[in-house]
């Protein structure tokens, strides 16, 4: 069930009436609602792993308090922690990256020695949203750990953290010590949250059905057939790709975000407008946010304590290898570590010289950004949109081909698209606009209640409804539901 | 306790749904309004006149569109649009016998799996509903507003506001948005696809995927069929319906459908029947296994002309 289905809108209908109105004496009343009509939504949307979810999830709580209860720096301690650790990222390495390994293997295997060894890969279903509860479920136990929260005695809680349904599909990655405060409290309702989040709502709706699925269409027509078009088609090609991503991602995360709101509840806002940044630093505090801080928290931030001692040599290998499992965290291709490993090296320039960056808003306090900004979002998006070439590709060989002809002496030539990108062309100055003005807040339609009046509020969502209505996509499946 | 923290009758609660009653009233009113006005400006500026020489309108899908040329026959309107189905066709028929009394005959193109089940996929199909209700809404009526809700009331509501920018846009585009003659350049390369994949060739032997192999006979084509010979019947329109060309193996094809077609035919009893599916056009003449291409179009466009068709 995806969020931008009628099959949702009754959903949400159903759970809303009933949380505000018949589940809402305690906060345990609350959160059952929440956990049953998360289960209801993960088993229709896919009914298979719902038994993975839960026996993931109660071994996962009982080790945490086993781990909690161990003294510190004993080996029970260890024991239960790094066991814990291994069965999670088992469970990941097996059902998304086992043909990817032996399969990898064996290739190796045949390119170093002449025999000859073949591989059937093995029919495995990817459980839905198992990288995104995987990773919440690792930082549960790290945290608990590291005694940065209290392992949760709260079982209804602990279930809801895991299977919430605005979160379970496609993240964001969610803390334990963020969410269940929030979830042990009973929620009283708030007309600005609710508002809030129906307004993000209808801004990740607009991102979704306007801008990603009218490019997802022209995107996979120009990556299907790239080697029949021209350099400058192909180059656009991968900034209609880049857009499409973010539009798809982001608006997801801005419709998961909203409907949370309208629960009381806030979840890590994934995305803070990454395009508007001027170096790649900047671009991945603002690009999936809650997968970054994951793992600078769990894989750089202990690993360049590890390589200090190599000074700039290690900062280098631990961004490098942080940057590697972002792009294999997308799945079992090579095409997305190298997307990884690019991006790694994009911080080697940054690292050898010392670079101090800003990290706040862009252009904050101007109405628009100096000529040198523009310069270097530009460039910045043109490097990341090259490296979303290599995250589409089929494989390695088609990437380089594709590059290929994209710095050939046809990116000079007009370019020509094989589908209409008029409602792309339409939409995209909507969204930047939005987008920039509303820099410095969660989303593109954050109104400040207080400068901007009631009746231009209402004009204004009803422009974004019009054009949804009018020039929406056909509907396009999530981009990261793979991941 | 306070009352206002009660949330069944909270204030908060009550000014939401109060703002989101209202607002979205407001909105769907709003789109109903835009949605209807842009159609009828759509429908009011649509130049649907034809030369007034033509007194043949020829309609159907992709077939006639490529296989009529009305620069070689005299007289003679092609409106055809590729996977037009009989739902459209009566709307457009509707509309253009209306603006031009001087057309006296309609030539309706068929072949005889127009009968088959899988037809009415050209009109309850989603993507036929999104596709041709959008751009095709300027030409409805309530009734035919109807008939598609009653399909797929969710498909054809959540899309109906694409009509708008059509409805805008058609008066401009011209009669293109009808239909209309389309020469096709490429040759179907017999010999090669056999080559290359004889299964296909075979399966493209037993329809192709056309139709199932168990006969199952469609509702919503022929009951639109019907409604335009009613119409034609109302203005004193000729009907006539014409199979045109086919390759030979598709004549084999698509025989077993030939009595149920002939059956519903009969019901339509002051149509003129043709069938022209075994004229002879070379391999040469067509640009794959459905359709003519220029080739083809000429030689039989010609014999249409020398032999009637163009008075």
């Amino acid at each position: 069930m995806v969020f931008n289905s009628v099959e949702f809108g009754l959903f949400f209908l159903g759970v809303f009436i009933l949380y505000w109105f018949v589940f809402n004496k305690t906060a345990k009343a609350q959160n059952i609602i929440l956990l049953l009509a998360s289960v209801l939504f993960y088993v229709l949307t896919d009914w298979r792993f719902i038994s993975l979810l839960a026996v993931s999830g109660i071994f996962n709580f009982v080790l945490a308090k086993k781990t909690a209860k161990a003294e510190d720096e004993s080996i029970t301690r260890k024991l239960y922690f790094y066991s814990t650790i291994l069965v999670n990222i088992g469970i990941l390495l097996y059902f998304k990256y086992f043909n990817f390994f032996i399969d990898s293997f064996v290739t190796l295997f045949n390119y170093s020695d002449s025999v000859d060894i073949s591989f059937t890969p093995f029919s495995i279903l990817v459980p839905l949203g198992i990288s995104f509860f995987t990773f919440q479920l690792i930082s549960y136990q790290f945290d608990v750990d590291n005694e940065e929260i209290e392992p949760t005695d709260d079982l209804i809680g602990f279930f809801t953290y895991i299977a919430y349904f605005p979160k379970i599909l496609s993240g964001p990655i969610e803390r334990m010590g963020k969410f269940l405060p929030q979830i042990q409290k009973k929620r009283e309702f708030d007309y600005h949250l609710a508002v809030d989040g129906a307004r993000q709502f209808l801004w990740g709706l607009f991102k979704k059905i306007v801008i990603a699925d009218n490019c997802t269409p022209v995107v996979n027509a120009i990556f299907n057939d790239y080697g029949d078009m021209s350099g400058s088609t192909l180059l656009i090609g991968s900034f209609f790709y880049s857009i499409s991503v973010y539009a798809d991602f982001s608006g997801f995360s801005d419709m998961a975000c909203g409907v949370s709101k309208m629960f009381g509840i806030r979840i890590t806002n994934n995305f803070a407008f990454p395009f508007f940044s001027t170096n790649i630093s900047q671009f991945w505090k603002k690009w999936h946010i809650s997968l970054t801080t994951w793992m600078m928290d769990y894989v750089n931030t202990p690993l360049s304590f590890i390589l200090r001692r190599y000074k700039k040599t290690g900062l280098i290998i631990s961004i490098i290898v942080t940057f590697l499992l972002v792009g294999m965290w997308h799945g079992p291709k090579w095409t997305y570590i190298v997307f990884g490993v690019l991006h790694g090296l994009y911080f080697v320039p940054i690292i050898l010289g010392n670079i101090k960056l800003s990290d706040g808003v862009m252009a904050e306090g101007k109405m628009l950004p100096s000529f040198m900004e523009i310069v270097k979002m530009s460039l910045l998006f043109v490097l990341v949109a090259l490296t979303t070439i290599v995250f589409k590709a089929e494989n390695i060989g088609d990437a380089f081909k594709y590059f290929k002809i994209v710095f050939s002496s046809s990116i000079i030539a007009v370019p020509k698209f094989p589908i209409s990108i008029s409602r792309i062309i339409l939409g995209l100055p909507v969204l930047v606009l939005f987008e920039w003005f509303m820099r410095s807040k969660e989303y593109g339609l954050q109104f400040n209640n207080e400068t901007v009046s009631k009746p231009l509020r209402w004009v204004m969502y009803l422009g974004i409804i019009f054009i949804i209505a009018v020039y929406r996509g056909g509907q396009q499946e999530f981009i990261y539901f793979q991941y | 306790m306070d009352n206002k923290n009660l949330f069944i009758f909270s204030t908060n609660m009550k000014r939401l749904i109060i703002n989101f009653l209202a607002f979205s009233s407001f909105t769907i009113m709003l789109l109903i309004i835009v949605i209807l006005s842009t159609a009828y400006y759509g429908r009011k500026n649509f130049d649907f006149s034809l030369p007034k020489s033509h007194t043949k309108l020829l309609v159907g899908d992709s077939h006639p569109a490529h296989a009529i040329d009305p620069d070689i026959v005299s007289d003679l309107t092609n409106l055809s649009r590729d996977g037009d189905g009989y739902f459209y066709i009566n709307m457009k028929v509707r509309t253009l016998i209306d603006a031009n009394p001087q057309i006296d005959t309609l030539i309706l193109a068929y072949s005889f799996i127009d009968v088959t089940l899988k037809r009415d996929a050209w009109f309850r199909d989603q993507v036929v509903l999104r596709s041709k209700t959008t751009k095709r809404f300027f030409l409805f009526n309530m009734q035919d507003l109807w008939d598609v809700v009653k399909t797929d009331p969710v498909e054809v509501l959540v899309n109906l506001p694409q009509s708008i920018p059509h409805s805008l846009m058609n008066p401009r585009r011209g009669k293109t948005v009808l239909g209309g003659y389309s020469k096709l350049t490429s040759v179907r390369n017999v010999g090669e696809k056999l080559v290359l994949n004889p299964l296909a060739e075979e399966e493209e032997e037993k329809g192709g995927g056309l139709f199932d192999e168990e006969p199952k006979f469609s509702v919503d084509h022929v009951y639109y069929l019907h409604e335009i010979y009613k119409y034609c019947e109302s203005k004193n329109v000729q009907l006539v319906l014409l199979n045109l060309p086919l390759l030979p193996y598709r004549v084999v094809g698509f025989a077993p459908y030939k009595p149920q077609y002939l059956k519903v035919a009969a019901e339509l009893e002051n149509a003129i029947l043709i069938d022209h599916s075994a004229f002879y056009i070379p391999d040469s003449g067509f640009a794959d296994a459905n359709h003519l291409n220029a080739l083809g179009s000429k030689i039989y466009s010609e014999y249409l002309e020398k032999n009637g068709f163009g008075n």
